[in-house]
């Protein structure tokens, strides 16, 4: 019971030290939170390495708003907001050099342009469904991530990746129709 | 594919974990096809919150490279930064205030002569 509430009261320690600009408090955030933060964004990037960045990008945001972090979340949904918003920045820059004038012409639709290698990599050590997720659009994918695997509502989504209610909906009916197809086809395999 | 499965398949990825109600329920119950598709999305519903506890994990380098990409935290969130017009209106004031004692004074010594 004891150990459970200090467990419990630690982080909101950490999150107070680095508020006041503790580096080693935050640090210890970063360590404690790495893990879900790249995991948030290897599944909305789809790529390790790109994860990577934005893993670095979001913690780099959140020190600097740690003073502005009022705690009404928990620290660790807080990040994934940050995560959310930092991939899809990075997502947009992302569009912005690929798509100059003359290559948007010739531009295929992302799902096509899925490496089987990386895919693989990006869902290293996950079972088939996440093999399945990283099949999906980005656009679709992280709809489908928000709302079934980590809960967040329909306005909360549409919020963070600007599109309205309406198209969040749309986009997580085609994706979870998608992942269905995709895991039949992974039975089928299998068998 | 009878109209009613069809529904009931448009219906699935709508509806999420909850479960199908009215007289597309009655159908579902009925139907073996249905109840297998049913069955198939809860399945996946499983699976994907699953995920929420199976982490993939960060490059050894990630908690280093940030520690030591950051800057120091935002002054201005600690400490409000004064409004540069403040320091200028004070020392207006007191400019105005030493400028008024000085002729009052100045006024005194006339009068007092």
């Amino acid at each position: 019971m004891e150990r459970e509430r200090v467990e419990q009261t630690q982080p909101q320690d950490l999150v107070e030290r680095a508020k006041l600009g503790d580096r080693d408090a935050f640090g210890e955030l970063v360590a404690q939170h790495q893990h879900e933060v790249f995991t948030l964004a290897v599944r909305l990037m789809r790529d390790r390495d790109l994860a990577a960045d934005v893993s670095q990008d979001a913690f780099i945001r959140a020190w600097r708003a740690m003073p502005k972090f009022r705690g009404d979340a928990r620290f660790s949904t807080w990040m994934h907001r940050i995560t959310v918003n930092t991939a899809w920045t990075h997502r947009s820059k992302q569009r912005r050099v690929r798509l100059d004038p003359l290559e948007s012409l010739t531009a295929e639709p992302q799902a096509s342009t899925l490496d089987p290698v990386r895919a693989g990599e990006a869902a290293s050590a996950s079972p088939r469904i996440e093999e399945a997720l990283m099949q999906l659009t980005s656009s679709v994918r992280a709809v489908v991530v928000l709302k079934d695997v980590y809960g967040w509502s329909h306005s909360e989504i549409a919020d963070h990746l600007d599109i309205s209610v309406t198209a969040a909906k749309v986009r997580l009916h085609r994706g979870r129709k998608e992942l269905r197809f995709l895991l039949d086809g992974y039975q089928d395999g299998a068998r | 594919m009878k109209v009613v499965c069809s529904t009931v398949h448009v219906a699935l990825p709508t509806v999420g974990e909850t479960a199908i109600t009215g007289p597309l329920a009655v159908h579902v119950e009925s139907c073996m096809a249905c109840k297998g598709e049913v069955l198939r999305y809860r399945m996946m519903y499983r699976e994907l919150e699953a995920l929420d506890d199976n982490k993939h994990k960060a490059p050894q380098s990630l908690t280093a490279a940030v520690m030591s990409a950051l800057g120091p935290v935002e002054v201005e969130a600690l400490e409000p930064r004064m409004d540069p017009r403040v320091p200028m209106a004070a020392a207006a004031v007191v400019a105005t205030a030493a400028a008024g004692t000085a002729v009052l004074y100045k006024l005194y010594r006339d009068r007092a002569a």
